[in-house]
């Protein structure tokens, strides 16, 4: 469902251009749930703003659902985010001034859900990962497990084709850290394709399948035994 | 994202920061209740100077000599055209009075006071539409006598008598070096006028006038008043004056010309709406400087709201959406102001009205303009803000702390 080919990425120009991506090539298959590894520097970062299609390469290919994502323009690639992407950041990345079913209505506001839908879906999504009663806080009121808990939902709602999270432990305690990774592996089971950017192995060990990379390259892929 | 969803993002915005955004619309505020003052009041004081114009006779017009005519002595208007005009238009013209002021000075025992003289027959008080209020008017017999009799103003009367009931008594009248005494045969009330500035004028026999001011026989101009059947005043105007070119042998040279009261209430209007287009020019700088400030603000939410353009370009927002959320709120914020600003509008014209004593209200016009008005600030003064908003770098939005 996905498949990046000598995929590219070099920022500035000239004598002063770095290239971030050196040629990468992997394929992620339907309810996969995979960890992208390597410390700062290595291009996961870049990486990941790709495949999130919030970037694009400068060179190469990268093909999620047989689109070819590098030909599309600014307004299909916001189309894209919307509909087959649920993002989830380290920090959250929730409004501060709406609760949290206002922030999971969100993503389906630019989809065009009608109002009586939205509510119903949020609510349903924030019950799936047991916030039913938090619904009407706002992020302020909430800790920090509970507030990725909520991205979390808001990533689901749109029922994207694959859950991208950048660091998704990196601001939590061990102990919301484990619920949260906890989460994600009940939403793999259910089926969902899930992607976890992250420079800790711990977490990465959680996933089944770790892309290590170093400089810009692919330097490992490898199932992780169980 | 569709506009009801966007008009909720843009209220919760300003909402959220209600001090600035009241502040911003002070601006708006200030210039539309100033533009909608200046224009209900600009608009109220031309229907009553009209209104007051129009009373004082549409009946009537003023025939002058042309300013830029050489007019031979055989040309200038003299007593007798008026028997004339009479006699010729029996049917159209109600009164025919001649048209000599002079400034003069009237002195009594307690005071004196500077005035114009108006040279009358018997029908002056009825053409000048004046109402006596002690005393009669001139008469036949003050006119064929040269009578030193005179009539004037109540306020000139208590300026001079303290007292309003003075006919009978004597006032000396000075022209140039010469005193003569007068017997005040009546005095006239005088009429309240807009804004109070009007001469004090007294009424003298014109064959008098003629005598102390050497006149022989002629005269500055001539008014007509028409008979109020008269259907086509213009018309009849245009047949006396051929008549009287007739009678000077100068048909057709345009040596004379005429002014009326309706020719007057077009210039006080036009001159009237020109002051008032003025006005409101300058308050609607304060409506650019409004806008500025609504764009200022604009640019620092922006600013401040880049991590939540990110978020909500993360989460699949075009362009279009982010662009018209920050358009909505900049013509959210200006409408807002225009409309409490239309409000205060009401509110100073009513309190201005009072003041000047003229009935003044708020024109729907002069509201929906100012309501057309704020909306397009919003919009012109919105656009590059929100263009900035809408172009902003998911990832660099995301990044921005």
């Amino acid at each position: 469902m996905l498949t990046v080919k000598n995929l590219k990425k070099v920022y500035g120009s000239g004598e002063i251009s770095v290239q971030a991506l050196k040629g990468i090539n992997f394929t992620i298959t339907e309810g996969e749930y995979v960890s992208i590894i390597g410390p700062s520097g290595s291009g996961k970062s870049t990486l990941m703003n790709i495949l999130g299609c919030l970037d694009k390469a400068s060179e190469g290919e990268y093909i999620l659902e047989n689109h070819p994502i590098q030909t599309l323009s600014a307004k299909e690639l916001a189309v894209v985010r919307n509909k087959k992407i649920g993002f989830v950041f380290q920090s959250y990345n929730l409004l501060p001034k709406m609760t949290a079913i206002r922030n999971v209505e969100l993503s389906m506001i630019y989809a065009g859900v009608s109002r009586e839908e939205r509510k119903k879906r949020a609510m349903d999504v924030l019950k799936k990962v047991g916030l039913e009663d938090r619904m009407n806080h706002k992020p302020t009121e909430l800790s920090g497990g509970q507030k990725q808990r909520v991205a979390i939902a808001r990533a689901l709602v749109n029922n994207p084709s694959i859950i991208l999270a950048d660091e998704p432990t990196g601001n939590l305690d061990s102990e919301s850290a484990q619920g949260i990774l906890k989460l994600f592996n009940e939403l793999n089971a259910e089926g969902k394709t899930i992607i976890i950017v992250t420079h800790e192995n711990e977490i990465a060990r959680v996933t089944k399948r770790i892309l290590n990379f170093r400089d810009g390259l692919l330097v490992s892929d490898q199932e992780v035994a169980k | 994202m569709n506009i009801v969803e966007a008009f909720l993002i843009s209220f919760q915005a300003i909402w959220s920061n209600k001090l600035r955004s009241i502040l911003t619309m002070l601006g708006l505020i200030i210039g539309i209740s100033s533009v909608v003052t200046i224009v209900s009041l600009g608009n109220a004081t031309q229907i009553t100077i009209e209104e007051e114009l129009s009373s004082l006779g549409v009946n009537s017009v003023y025939i002058y000599y042309e300013k830029s005519a050489i007019i031979k002595p055989s040309e200038k208007f003299v007593f007798n055209d008026m028997s004339y005009i009479e006699e010729n238009f029996i049917e159209s013209v109600l009164f025919v009075t001649p048209n000599i002021s002079r400034p003069g000075e009237i002195i009594s025992d307690i005071s004196d006071a500077g005035l114009i003289f108006n040279a009358s027959t018997t029908d002056t008080d009825e053409s000048e539409d004046l109402t006596l209020i002690d005393g009669r008017f001139l008469n036949d017999f003050d006119i064929s006598g040269y009578k030193k009799n005179i009539v004037i103003d109540s306020d000139i009367a208590v300026e001079l008598f303290d007292d309003t009931k003075i006919s009978g008594n004597k006032i000396l009248v000075k022209t140039g070096n010469v005193s003569n005494s007068y017997n005040i045969v009546g005095v006239y009330q005088k009429e309240e006028t807009i804004g109070g500035f009007s001469s004090a004028v007294a009424y003298l026999p014109y064959t008098t006038m003629d005598m102390i001011y050497k006149l022989n026989g002629q005269m500055d101009g001539i008014k007509i008043t028409f008979n109020s059947t008269v259907e086509d005043p213009d018309l009849e105007k245009e047949r006396i004056i051929t008549a009287i070119e007739r009678r000077k042998n100068n048909l057709g040279e345009e040596k004379y010309s005429t002014f009326s009261a309706e020719d007057l209430i077009e210039t006080v209007s036009t001159t009237l709406g020109m002051i008032t287009l003025f006005i409101s020019a300058i308050a609607a700088i304060s409506l650019i400087v409004g806008g500025i400030g609504v764009m200022n603000i604009m640019l620092v939410s922006v600013t401040e709201r880049t991590r939540e353009i990110g978020i909500r370009k993360a989460l699949g927002a075009q362009y279009s959406d982010i662009m018209i959320q920050f358009l909505i709120e900049a013509v959210t914020i200006s409408i807002i102001g225009g409309f409490i600003g239309s409000i205060f509008g009401g509110v100073f014209t009513s309190i201005g009205g009072k003041l000047m004593d003229i009935n003044a209200v708020v024109s729907a016009d002069s509201l929906i303009l100012a309501i057309i008005f704020s909306t397009s600030i919003g919009i012109f003064f919105g656009i590059y803000p929100a263009n900035k908003a809408a172009k902003l770098d998911p990832i660099e939005a995301l990044r921005h702390e």
